[in-house]
This record gives structure tokens, C-alpha cells and sequence, in this order.
């Protein structure tokens, strides 16, 4: 997803301010169960209040927005965290701090504090982001209420998948992460998911390990490619709409664009791997199923 | 050594600037992503032309004039400001090791395009379209910041400017530094894309948008560059020769910052270019700066086209960092140019 993307990048650019994904999530520390719990994960902190242990979120990262009206005040930067910052907030209580990228080694440092820590990186897939559920909810002791929200999960995303039909394989799709043509490959999260729903990316012309899974495409190649469909993942943090895109040079001609089918999504739920990834596979279904229909 | 310091080397090396710029800008027409053939291409231009007749592709004709044609115009006028400009920091400082963004421009322009992509607290709203003119304030205001820091040109040298820029740089660079500590990984990528700088936005409305002020603030930057000539002997030596350096520096300095201003708020930050350029043509041509500044335009014009036509073709259909080019091929450059450093003593 875009934290995915963002990783790339920052390799790309051998800028090391955020180090590399990992597949799975690794858990440590004590084994009882937490009574404070320091999210520094805005997707895990989606998923503790899906699980119904919001109360217990004491802490969450700078960049949490969801669900806006529970979420506490207190908030702790995850790409530069405090360990006396953390260990302060609920002193003297069973801490659970849950993360996703492991900053400072600070995952070491709450350790040897005997904090439990869950690390919970950007899943590479479908699978992966059920198991990191699961792990969330033997962590928090709700290992059912977990199950039951994967089951509900799986159930909605396979609807989802299934209603799209496999004529769609005709379609070719450009998902834009950003308005200087940052796409994702079949080889990311989000990519693994259009490949699901059966249609082309067209980013994934030079190898789906193209720059990570996250290249910058060029504006000649996505005019050239002339997409059918194109996903906007950059509405909030840079304004893209339909309207902007079929303004830049060369895209009138673009068939997504003729169409009417450049479709603006929420950025935050289409970076996010906790529940709201049900509404990101939902969209992306209706949306190529609208596109088929306009074909036919 | 310089070889063609002589009357007729100068011209042979403005023949043959000229001649690669065009080569330069003939590749970057003929090479690009989309698998169009070059004699595709030059059907097109002859119908264009009105030298033959036919029906043009309407997706040939977007990708050539719409897409590649304004960004190779934008290679030449960046590329030719930013050495241009270096060529005059040089000059006017009398230092080798200055570049366009030596009184803090690049940090300036930084710390705008951050506040537009990030917001400012409630005061300022995060707002994309904000980049360019974000960009553009923060670069002056960095400049006339170092100038009334470093005593306005009256009571200092060039060390004292340069110094002043280095603290400039540094405050602005920590305050972006803090807005950052603040934004979303999303915002911070966008914020190190801008950063590495890149051509993929040229339209011909940025093209437009850009060429007076790179063509005044070159035109001002060639004007001075006899007083330049005269700069070289030593400060001190050239207000006992006439000259008035603080006017001097005011002219160049101004026209120098407001040309690189417009630039980075068009495309980023791109390294190298303005550092490296100058240095090979004095290697080249010698130390005259009558000779430096214009030729420094075509090589560095040259320079920048021929980058970025390897930019969006390397790893086509993915896109480099055009700073990683220039940045690759102008750090080899200057370690030749320091090892031959008696060109400036």
C-alpha cells in the first residue's frame, strides 16, 4: 500500500528515513494482557478499536485519523519516538505498544523496559494482513473478536473480488500514487489486489519488481499505454480529481479519461491495511464493473 | 590547461557546443518511452513543416509536442540558469566551490514547497498548487535574508556572504526539518520527491512561465561579466581599479538568485548542474568570464537534456531522479576539476 510505496522510495532515493517491510509481524515482551496500548500504527489503531478495545488506546502516532472521535489526544511521532515519551504514558501499567516500522530500535529499547511490543509492518498481501489482525488480537486477548472480523473481512473482500468479472482482464488500469506518476506494480499490496480483480496494471510493463513494486512512471508511458480505468490515490494530499487529470498535458486523449472513468479514492483507506481495506476492494470492484459497463 | 584558451579554440568550442546541444535536443525528441520510430518522428515534423503531405497519428503528435517538446525546452532554459548562475556565484565570490544555491536559495525554496505540501500549523493550509510560488518566495527570501545578514554588500566580502548563506541554509533547513517531524510518511515522500527535483511537469504553460526570467536574469548575469573579469583580480584590487563591487554584487547577485528562484520553483532542486558546468568550460576556455557565461548556457543546457533524456529512458517505463543523473555524472566531473585546480590559481 502507500506505506509500501513510500519504503520504496525512500530506498530508491537512498534516503534511509524508513527502513524495509518485512512479510511478517514479530511480537515480544510480557504476556499479560495490556491495559494501556500505544498504537504507533495508524493501521493497527483502526484495527484495536474494530476489536473493541479502543478504551485501551492510550497513545497513537501523528498521522492517526481513524476513528476520528475516539482516538486520544495524546499523540507520538512513530518515525522518531521517545522511549521516556512512551513509558510515560500510562506508568505502572501492562503496556502493549504496537508498530510498524521500528525507529530508533525502539523496539529493543521497550523490550529490555519489559514492555510488550507488537511489530506490525506493511504486509505484502491479502494473507498477510489477516495474519497481522490475528497477532492483534491474541496481543490485546481477543483472539475471537479478531477471527470474527477477518471472517467478516475475508467475506466481504471475496464477494467483492468475485463480482468483478474475468472479461475484465481487458482493462487496463494506472493507479496513481502520487501527481508525478508514482504507480505500484502487481507486486505490491494494493497491485496484488487489481490482480485479484483481474484487470491489467500498466505499471507492471518492466517486471512487477520494477523499483520495488513502486516505480515513477512517465507521463509519454501512461499517455501511451492509454489506460481504461484510472485510480486516483492522491485525492487529499494533493488535490487530483478527474477534473485535474483530464487537464494535464496529453491525457485528453487517454480512454479512462473519455470515458469518465478516472476515479478519485480516499488516500488514507487505500494506505491503510486495517478494517477500512474492505471499502478500498469494494470501490476498486465497483468501480471496473462501472467501466465494463460502459463498454457494453 | 586550457585548450582552446586561444581565439580560434574559443570559437571550436562554441561550434561544437552549439552542435551537441543540437544533438542533444535531437535525441531527447527521438528517444523516449513510446516505441516511436525516429522516422515516424520525422514524418511528423516534415508534415509539420509543410514539406510533405499525410495524416498525422493524433498520439504521435501528443507525445512529441505536447509531452517531449516542452520538457526538452525546459532542459535548456534550467539547465542554462543554473549555469549561468553558478558561473556568476563563482565569479562574484570568487570561489570554486560556489553554486546556485550558495546564499540559501535551495533552502528557501525547500522550506516553501515543505509549507505548501505540508501546511503550517493552522496558519497556512497544505495546499499542491501552493509549490511553485511557495517555492519562489522562499528562495528570495533566503537571499535578501543572507544579504542583510552578511552586511548588504557594504561592510563584508564574499566570505562573510558566504558564510551568512551556510547559517541561512541551516535555519531554514532545521525549520523544514521540524515541519517534517510533524507530517505523514505520504507527505514526507512528496516533500523528497520535490527535493530530487524533475523535469516530468513541463508543459509549455511552465515553459512560458519561465523563459523571461531566465532570459533577463541571464541577459543581466552576460552584461556584467567583464566587471566579472575584473572581480577576479581580488576584491580590493578591483575598487582600486573603479569598480563598485557593492553595485556589482547587488546587480549580479539579484539577477543570479531571482533566475535560480524561478527555476527551482519550476523543478526542484537539481544539483550539480550549476557547480560543475562553469568548471569545465573554464577548464576549456579559460578564466574569462565574457567567455564562461555564455558558453556555460549552451553546455549546461546541453548538460540538462541530455540527463534527463536518460531520466525517462534508463529504467523506461519508470522515471530516475533527474538529480541522481546529474549527481552521477557531475560528481566524477568535479573530482577531474580538483585534481586540476591550478586552473584557478
Amino acid at each position: 500500500m502507500n506505506s509500501l510505496w513510500r519504503v520504496t522510495m525512500g530506498a530508491v532515493v537512498s534516503f534511509s528515513l524508513i527502513g524495509l517491510p518485512q512479510a511478517s509481524a514479530s511480537i515480544s515482551g510480557a504476556t499479560t494482557t495490556p491495559t494501556c496500548i500505544i498504537s504507533l500504527s495508524p493501521s493497527a489503531t483502526e484495527s484495536l478499536f474494530a476489536l473493541g478495545v479502543g478504551k485501551e488506546v492510550k497513545a497513537v502516532d501523528a498521522t492517526a485519523n481513524f476513528p476520528q472521535s475516539q482516538l486520544p489526544k495524546r499523540r507520538i511521532d512513530a518515525f522518531s519516538p521517545n522511549l521516556e515519551s512512551i513509558l510515560n504514558v500510562c506508568p505502572g501499567e501492562h503496556e502493549l505498544v504496537v508498530i510498524s516500522y521500528d525507529a530508533n530500535q525502539i523496539q529493543e529499547k521497550l523490550q529490555a523496559q519489559g514492555v510488550q511490543v507488537l511489530n506490525q509492518p506493511a504486509p505484502a498481501n491479502l494473507a498477510a494482513t489477516y495474519t497481522q489482525i490475528r497477532a492483534l488480537g491474541i496481543a490485546v486477548r481477543h483472539s475471537q473478536r479478531a477471527n470474527s472480523l477477518i471472517a467478516r473481512m475475508k467475506h466481504i473482500i471475496n464477494a467483492a473480488i468475485q463480482s468483478v468479472p474475468r472479461r475484465a482482464n481487458g482493462q487496463r488500469v494506472y493507479y496513481e500514487l502520487d501527481p508525478t506518476y508514482y504507480s505500484l506494480t502487481s507486486a505490491s499490496f494494493v497491485g496484488s489486489i487489481l490482480k485479484k480483480l483481474h484487470v491489467v496494471n500498466i505499471a507492471d510493463a518492466k517486471g512487477v519488481n520494477a523499483s520495488g513494486g513502486y516505480p515513477q512512471l512517465s507521463v509519454e508511458y501512461v499517455v501511451s499505454a492509454n489506460p481504461t480505468i484510472i485510480f486516483l490515490a492522491d485525492t487529499i494530499c494533493c488535490s487530483a480529481s478527474s477534473t485535474s487529470v483530464s487537464k494535464r498535458v496529453g491525457f485528453k486523449s487517454v480512454v479512462a479519461v473519455k470515458r469518465n472513468q478516472v476515479f478519485a479514492l480516499n488516500d488514507d483507506v487505500a494506505s491503510r491495511w486495517g478494517p477500512r481495506l474492505v471499502l478500498l476492494v469494494q470501490q476498486l470492484a465497483r468501480d471496473i464493473k462501472h467501466s465494463l459497463r460502459g463498454q457494453s | 590547461m586550457s585548450t582552446f584558451a586561444d581565439r580560434k579554440g574559443v570559437r571550436r568550442f562554441l561550434v561544437g557546443a552549439v552542435f551537441t546541444l543540437l544533438i542533444a535536443i535531437a535525441l531527447g525528441l527521438l528517444v523516449g518511452p513510446t516505441g516511436i520510430s525516429p522516422m515516424a518522428i520525422i514524418r511528423n515534423i516534415a508534415i509539420h513543416l509543410g514539406l510533405q503531405k499525410g495524416r498525422i497519428d493524433p498520439l504521435e503528435n501528443t507525445i512529441l509536442w505536447q509531452i517531449r517538446a516542452p520538457r526538452l525546452v525546459l532542459g535548456v532554459l534550467v539547465g542554462s540558469m543554473l549555469s549561468v548562475a553558478g558561473a556568476t556565484y563563482q565569479g562574484i565570490f570568487r570561489n570554486p566551490l560556489a553554486d546556485p544555491y550558495v546564499l540559501g536559495a535551495a533552502s528557501g525554496a525547500g522550506l516553501g514547497a515543505t509549507v505548501a505540501l505540508l501546511g503550517l500549523g493552522g496558519v497556512v493550509g497544505a495546499n499542491v498548487n501552493l509549490i511553485s510560488p511557495f517555492a519562489f518566495v522562499g528562495a528570495l527570501v533566503a537571499v535578501f535574508a543572507t544579504w542583510f545578514v552578511g552586511g548588504r554588500g557594504s561592510r563584508s566580502n564574499g566570505a562573510t556572504l558566504i558564510l551568512s548563506g551556510v547559517s541561512v541554509a541551516t535555519l531554514l533547513t532545521s525549520a523544514q526539518t521540524l515541519l517534517q517531524q510533524h507530517a505523514s510518511a505520504t507527505s514526507l515522500a512528496h516533500v523528497y520527491i520535490w527535493l530530487l527535483g524533475s523535469l516530468a511537469s513541463a508543459s509549455w504553460s511552465t515553459v512560458e512561465g519561465l523563459t523571461t526570467y531566465v532570459l533577463v536574469s541571464v541577459a543581466i548575469c552576460m552584461l556584467v561579466a567583464r566587471q566579472l573579469d575584473v572581480m577576479s583580480v581580488g576584491e580590493v584590487e578591483a575598487r582600486t581599479l573603479g569598480l563598485n563591487v557593492r553595485r556589482l554584487r547587488i546587480i549580479s547577485l539579484g539577477a543570479a538568485s531571482l533566475g535560480t528562484a524561478a527555476v527551482v520553483s519550476a523543478v526542484g532542486l537539481i544539483g550539480f548542474v550549476g557547480l560543475v558546468v562553469p568548471h569545465i568550460v573554464r577548464m576549456a576556455v579559460g578564466t574569462s568570464y565574457r567567455r564562461i557565461l555564455p558558453l556555460s548556457a549552451l553546455v549546461g543546457a546541453s548538460f540538462l537534456v541530455f540527463a534527463d533524456t536518460l531520466a525517462r529512458t534508463v529504467l523506461a517505463p519508470s522515471e530516475l531522479p533527474i538529480g541522481v543523473i546529474t549527481a552521477l555524472v557531475g560528481a566524477p566531473i568535479f573530482v577531474v576539476v580538483l585534481r586540476n585546480r591550478e586552473v584557478w590559481l
